[in-house]
Formats: structure tokens, sequence, C-alpha cells
């Protein structure tokens, strides 16, 4: 972008077809994918033409079909007598002869090229400045729509997002066919280029929040974008924080959602992620799923994730100092069993829970990149030595394992994996802790993550909020989910301008409360 | 901005890694690595030292992967002697692999010298020391209090949570088994006046054609005065002092057959609610009125009554609370004639109710205990009937 102002004195193309030609010859020929197609068009007196398109990016059918058959068969049937027109036909194609969607008449040298490497291609005539460019994205190159593979759901939409950035915004768009809802889109990434669309819905997002997005997007000067955690990392308010302040989905309906809660969407081309802001920690807690079902499943789904959240964090550790400093908090007959079973395992519990902790990350891991079939040869081969081998070996107790097992799962239900992660690395040092002070050290820990979360802020809301700064109003959405005759109002720390959400006695039944 | 915040943390996680590592693990044990306490006895020997005998559960034989073999007992006890409680424990560690862990203790056990002699020296450490809890059983045993932690139940590994359970079961059932443990023994001492006291554990009588270890029981109670162990009480005389204290909540009641032969109707107590209320009237010395409200089920007739309709079921809830009342006389009888104690807690109320007046009371208390008149106001109200009328069963001749 910034070269284009530099080569302004002979950054344009002439009327001349050979000088043109030669000009994006000197610059795409090394690109090997770029196609120069000379032609004479059908008119008559015929002229000389070319097209130039990059044939990996484009569907060269397609050209071929509305193309060259309109411009050198079909362009007979449009002729007519036109000495009289301000400017021949054949620098008219674009109105006149092409029956292509949107072609633009561009003259910019930089911008042809542009156009070409991303799916167009350039129509040069001589005697014609400039050349004209239609879009023909090769359909080769789009992954159909497909069902999400990182946030699954029993009951709602099945479509995600997929790479290309239209096919994303069509996907909302579908969903919010509204003026509202607005697309800002920028090109990040010197050599990428990559496209990034900025959405929100006009009215609802915090005042600031959009345009504080919009100069955070703009400070970036990076030569390659290649997914959004690019744009994550270079946007984020705590870059130091374990936990995420940005939150990623590749759920449409999610999207929509936190478009209407008032939330700003940042969409990146070539990615199926897209990322929301401002969040709180609450948000990670919530799956699209929570709003589908009916409010009694989804509160009781909530509540079980609250409490897979605290037993995530904080069961290794309460173990380890209860098992190690605390014995009168565990049951006589807990602590006998336990007692027998940790018979002849040679290492303090704080070494237990970090080898068992430490294999069931390595497991994890190894299931995740691993090709599907081997992920399961993984799985038996870990599930066999940790848990039954490990035992015998006494390298472990049965206790411990559970404890690690239960953890290990409890972490899978909280819906965000980077959350979940965050957690899942805290409670190292929380082991750490327990094992030198016990249960002190473990409160020490965990009050110094809950003094750590105050401080963050993801775009201007607390990160803690509703919970505090206590925001009541907005507590039917965080530890409970409302029914959704019960929303009335947006949440107010998101967006404290167009409150109301929808009129209020709509509680279904006889005894409609006003 | 960014750099002072690091900075300001800084101090902070210095602070919690010198208290980690400096901590150095204090204190810390595994669970594997205590000799777990499932039963403590204190004696005095008969040349005046203490004797701490433990019952050290084996973990493998307790809950581990071996089932626990016939014949094998799954504790061990080890004993020691010492001229302090203290002393003595700490010599257990000569014969003790690991330290013993008493967090898991389920009763401690008094000889009866020892007991004799007093308590509060000994129950001292037993509350001072971090580790032992409060929710400790307490119990006296007649005679030794070391043979008593090789009775054998059954049904449980050791006798240590034999009489946890014992003690809980008791209670349930017949309540004729205080309910004291270190916690409350340690409160009643701090009372002025107010009597200990303590369960007993003796031989069962039913031991005779038994081979091996004898069979206990855990039943009465035994009476201090202060610290010191003054007497006895046997069931029945003990469930006088519960009624008093509110303190039962199931029991079988015995009310003698009226106008028809037979062994008389169970009442089966649910519930008892109880209050002291001392009266000071003319003279000079309080009374205490203890109003006592029993709510029962018919548990079971052997006499032939009628008892279908409602009235019947009132009268024979007057019945049964004179029964209870001459319980209640007669077990006030011993304690403030033989015992002079007062497990009660008459003194107790009287002391809250009359704060003023208790101290020139409070002199000639010895004496005037025993003239202080206990009146129980006793109401038996029976609910229920079970799953039969309360008509008898149909056969014999039904007396009129």
């Amino acid at each position: 972008m910034a070269s284009a102002g530099q080569m302004s004195g002979n950054g344009q193309l002439s009327a001349s077809l050979a000088d043109s030609l030669e000009r994006l010859r000197s610059l795409l020929d090394p690109c090997g994918d770029v196609i120069f197609r000379r032609f004479s068009l059908g008119s008559d007196p015929p002229e000389e033409a070319a097209a130039v398109y990059c044939s990996s990016v484009v569907d060269t059918r397609a050209i071929s079909a509305a193309v060259l058959h309109s411009l050198m068969l079909d362009i007979r049937k449009t002729e007519r007598g036109g000495a009289e027109e301000a400017e021949p036909l054949v620098c008219r194609l674009g109105s006149e002869v092409l029956p292509v969607s949107n072609p633009v008449r561009v003259q910019n040298l930089e911008e042809v090229i542009a156009r070409i490497l991303t799916g167009s291609v350039a129509i040069l005539v001589d005697g014609c400045p400039g050349a004209l460019v239609a879009a023909f994205p090769d359909p080769r190159l789009q992954r159909p729509i497909t069902e999400s593979k990182a946030e699954g759901a029993v009951r709602g939409p099945r479509d995600a997002f997929v790479e290309e950035l239209d096919t994303n915004i069509g996907l909302l768009r579908r969903r919010l066919p509204i003026a509202d809802f607005r697309v800002e889109t920028r090109i990040i990434g010197r050599r990428t280029r990559t496209p990034v669309a900025v959405a929100y819905l006009a009215g609802l997002p915090k005042p600031g929040v959009v345009e504080e997005v919009r100069q955070r997007l703009q400070r970036i000067e990076i030569d390659g974008v290649l997914e959004s955690g690019y744009l994550e990392e270079l946007i984020e308010d705590h870059p130091f924080s374990p936990f995420p302040t940005i939150e990623h989905t590749e759920r449409p309906d999610k999207v929509v959602a936190s478009l209407l809660e008032g939330r700003v969407a940042i969409l990146t081309g070539n990615t199926p992620y897209v990322l929301l802001v401002p969040v709180s920690f609450a948000q990670f807690l919530q799956a699209a799923e929570d709003y589908y079902e009916r409010y009694f499943l989804a509160n009781s789904v909530r509540l079980l994730r609250y409490m897979a959240l605290v037993i995530a964090l904080v069961l290794p550790s309460v173990w380890v100092a209860v098992t190690t400093y605390h014995h009168e908090m565990i049951p006589s007959a807990l602590f006998v069993a336990l007692a027998a079973h940790r018979e002849g395992v040679p290492w303090p519990a704080v070494i237990e829970a970090m080898l068992m902790e430490v294999a069931f990350e390595l497991l994890r891991e190894a299931g995740i990149r691993l090709p599907r079939p081997v992920g399961q040869a993984v799985s038996i081969i870990g599930g066999l030595i940790i848990g039954e081998a490990a035992i015998r070996a006494k390298i472990a107790s049965p206790g411990m394992i559970i404890v690690v097992a239960v953890t290990g799962i409890a972490s899978f239900v909280i819906p965000a994996y980077n959350y979940a992660f965050a957690l899942r690395m805290l409670r190292f040092p929380l082991m750490l802790l327990a094992a030198t002070l016990g249960l002190h050290g473990v409160v020490i820990g965990l009050l110094m993550v809950f003094i750590h979360m105050l401080e963050l802020r993801s775009f201007g809301v607390p990160y803690l909020a509703p919970l505090t700064p206590p925001t009541v109003g907005d507590w039917k959405d965080t530890l409970v989910r409302a029914p959704w005759w019960r929303m009335k109002r947006r949440p107010r720390m998101l967006s404290p301008g167009d409150a109301v959400r929808q009129s209020g006695g709509q509680k279904p039944g006889r005894d409609v409360d006003s | 901005m960014r750099r002072f915040k690091a900075l300001a943390a800084a101090p902070v996680l210095a602070a919690v890694l010198v208290a980690g590592l400096t901590s150095g693990c204090w204190n810390r044990r595994e669970v594997n690595e205590v000799a777990l306490v499932s039963a403590a006895a204190v004696d005095r020997t008969p040349n005046g030292q203490i004797r701490v005998t433990l019952q050290i559960g084996k973990p493998r034989a307790l809950g581990g992967e071996g089932m626990v073999q016939s014949g094998q007992m799954a504790v061990f006890t080890v004993a020691a002697e010492g001229g302090t409680v203290v002393e003595a424990i700490r010599r257990l560690n000569h014969q003790l692999p690991r330290p013993p862990g008493w967090e898991h203790n389920n009763a401690i056990v008094f000889g009866e010298a020892l007991a004799r002699e007093g308590l509060a020296d000994v129950l001292d450490f037993f509350v001072r020391f971090h580790r032992s809890r409060l929710d400790q059983w307490i119990l006296v045993a007649r005679g030794d209090a070391a043979r008593v932690l090789d009775a054998e139940f059954e049904l449980e590994p050791n006798s240590g949570l034999a009489f946890r359970q014992i003690y809980r079961n008791a209670w349930i059932s017949t309540g004729e088994v205080p309910r004291v443990r270190l916690h409350e023994f340690v409160v009643a001492l701090f009372e002025d006046v107010t009597s200990p006291l303590a369960a007993i554990v003796e031989p069962a009588a039913t031991d005779d054609d038994r081979n091996g270890p004898p069979r206990y029981r855990i039943g009465g109670a035994a009476v201090f005065r202060q610290d010191r162990l003054v007497g006895y009480l046997t069931d029945r005389e003990l469930r006088g002092v519960q009624w008093m204290r509110g303190a039962l909540r199931h029991t079988v009641l015995r009310v003698p057959c009226q106008k028809t032969a037979g062994d008389g109707i169970s009442i089966d107590v649910l519930n008892t609610v109880a209050k002291l209320a001392p009266e000071w009237h003319q003279g000079n010395l309080p009374a205490v009125r203890v109003p006592i409200a029993v709510a029962a089920r018919l548990g079971g007739q052997m006499c032939r009554e009628d008892l279908s309709s409602p009235e019947a079921l009132d009268a024979l809830g007057k019945r049964a609370a004179g029964v209870i009342a001459r319980e209640i006389e007669s077990t006030m009888g011993k304690l403030q004639g033989e015992l002079g104690a007062d497990p009660v807690g008459v003194g107790e109320a009287i002391y809250r109710t009359f704060p003023a007046r208790w101290p020139s009371l409070r002199k000639r208390w010895d004496e005037v205990y025993a003239r202080i008149q206990v009146i129980p106001e006793v109401t038996v109200t029976i609910t229920q009937t079970g799953t039969t009328m309360g008509k008898p069963m149909p056969g014999g001749p039904v007396g009129q």
C-alpha cells in the first residue's frame, strides 16, 4: 500500500495495449501462474485485447464462458453503429458486453496487479486506458461450509465459518439482514494482505469500543497474518496474563448473539476463527447451546461448568494439601484406604501429582496432534499405563489417578479451550504452594489469581464484570441463564445505549405478569 | 506504568516464594507416613507411672487390597510408660517406625484407677496437642484400660472403630449411653459444679461360653466429681439423667399393664425436649422444675389393652409420664445422695438463672445440693400406633 504513492508517476496504465502488457509482464511474468491471453475482440473492426489473470486463483472455465466468449463472439450482437458515442464500444465493455456482476475499470497499476493476484481477471483493450477488472474466484479454493469441529452443540445451527472472508460475512449477513449490521474491511499484512473485517451492530456497542478496535488494528504493521491469533496477540489488553481477554469462535450464531449483546466481531480472512471483544470471564463458560435449550437445562449445565472450573483449578492442589498437611479433614475410612493405597509409593503426594498431571497433559497433547486412528492407540496405551501400570508399579496411588482424571475431565467441560488451558497451567503453581504451605498456600495462590483477574480489562470492560464491579441487572446471564422472557435488557456493561432488548410481559402461560 | 506494575507484583511473589521455600514443607506428613491411631488407652501403673497404649491400624489389612484374613487382627497395640502422658507417648516412637497420627483416633479409654485420681491433668495433653481432635469419645474401663483395646468385634476391623459405632448405635436405640466426647467432657469440667460423665466399657455379660478374647459392651456412665471418678450409674439410672438433659432421641419405655395381666407396653420415644427451670421461693433453697416433653409412638404391647382411641393413648401417655418421673426421682436420689454429683447441670442452671445469689450458694453447695428439690413435670404425647391400630392382637382374653 505504501508503495502505491511512490509509483504514482508511472503507476497508471496507458491506453496502449502493448505498453500496458509490457509493464504487467515485467512485474507478473516471474510469478509463474499468470496467464496473458491475447485475443482479438469480435467487434468490427477487431481490436487487439488481452486478458490477464492468475490461473491458480481464478475459475478459468468461467472466464472462458463469461469473458472470452462474450468478447470474441457475443459482442457482435451488441454492436451498433457507434460513431456518435463519446467512447468507443470497446471501452464500454463493462456496461454493455460483459455479463459479470461487478466489473470495475482500474488504471492504477498497483491495484490492477493486486486484483489479478486475488482472483480477478483484467481485460485490456488497445485504445482504452486502464484495465477492466472482474472477480472470478476459484470455487476450488473455497471449503464448503461444514459443521463446527471445535464447538459442537446438540441443538443449534450446524454451520461454521470457513476460510473465505466473504462467505463468513455472508453467514452473518444471512442472520442479520438489516442495514444496521456494519462491516468495515481493511487489509492487514504487508505480504499476506489479509482482509480483516470489523463487524458490529450500529448503536449497540459501548461508545468508543468500535473506535478502539479500529485504532488497535490500525497500529498493526506486520508482514503476515495467517490466523486471527496474530491479531489477538497484537490487540489484546494484557499480553502477560494467562487469561485470554479476547474470545474466539467459529460459530456464526455465537458471533451474532455477541453482536446483539453489543460486542464487536473481528473477522480475519483465511481462517474460520472470529474474534469477539470485549469479553468477561463468564463468557468463556458459556456455550451457544445454553441459549437454545430450555433455561432449566441451561442453568444446570452452567452450574456444572462452574463446578468444573473450581475442580480444574484447585482439586489436585487441595488433594495434595489435605493428604500431606490436614489429615483430620479426610473421613477416617477414606484415610485408611488412602494410607493403604499409598503404601509403597516412594514420593510425596506433590511429586506424584505432578508426574500424573504431566503424563495427562502429554496424553492430551498427543491426542490432539495425532491423526485419528493413531490417537486411539495413544489413548489406549496411555489409559493402560496411567490407569493400571502406574498403580501396580507403585508410581502413583489410585486416589491420585482419580483426582487427575477428574481434573482433566473437568477442564474439558469448560467450553473455551484457551481458557481451560489457562486454568490447567495455573494449577501447577497451586500444587507447589499446596505442597509447601498446605491449604494456606492454596488460598494464597487463589487470592493472587483473583487479584490478578480483578486487574484485567478487555476493551474497557472489567474482566470479572458483572460480578464485580457488581451490575446486578447483568447477573441474569452470568452464573445462571434467565429464561428468555426475563432477559429484557442487554448487558449494561457491554451496551449501555440501546438497553431494551424486548418488551416485558412475554412470559407464556396463564399467569402472564406485566 | 506497566513496568511499575510489574515491580509492585515482585514483592508479593517474593514473599510467597520465601514463605514456600523457607517453610520447607514444615509438618508435612504423607498419609502413609503415620501410624494411624484408632484407639488409645491411658492407665496408671502400679509403680506410679503413666502407661499409654495405642491401637495402631495396619493400613494394608485395614482398607487395602489384601482382605483381612480370618483370625488376623488388622491392628496391633503398642504401649509405653513414662512419668507424664507426653513422655509416655514420645517413648512409643521407639517401637513405632512411624509417628502416631492422632487425627483419626476414635476413643480414649481411661483406666479406673487413673480416673479415680482425676483426669484433668491427663486430658490437658489431649486438649493441647494440635493433632488430637476434640471429637474423640471418652470411655472409662472398669479395671485396666489397655485390656479393653484387645476386645474383638466381628463387624469392625478394630475395637477403636467399634467403640465409636457402638456409641452411635446404642444412642439411637436405647439412649442409655452418654454422648460425651473430649469436647463435652472438657466443657463440663469448665462448668463450676457440673459433673462430667463418661461411658463405661466393661465385659459383656454373655461372655462365658465363648472362646477367644472377651466381648465388651458400652453403657451406663461413670460419674465424676470435678475430674475424679466417684461412682457409676447403671444404664437405667443414666436414662434418668438423659431425660432431664433432653438428650434422648430414641429409647424404649416400659409401662406396666393396667387391669390386665402381661409384660407391659413398650413406648418408643421419638424425641425429648427438656428444660431446667430453677425457682427461688420464700425459703432459702431454690427448687428446679424440669418440664419434659416427650414425643413417642406405640412400640408394642404385651398387655391386650385397647389403645385404639385417642383417649386411651392420652391415658397411656400419663402412665408413661409417671414411669419417667419415677426414673428421674430414683436417679436424682442416687446423684444427690450417694454420689453427690451433678451431671444434669442443676447447679449451672441455678447459677444462670440467679447469678447474684449463686456465690453464697456455691460456698455451701456440697451440703445444699442434696436438699435441692428437683421436680420433673413430664408430658408424654403418643402420636402414632405403628402400622396396626392400637387394638391388641386377636387371641387371648381381653381383660376387663
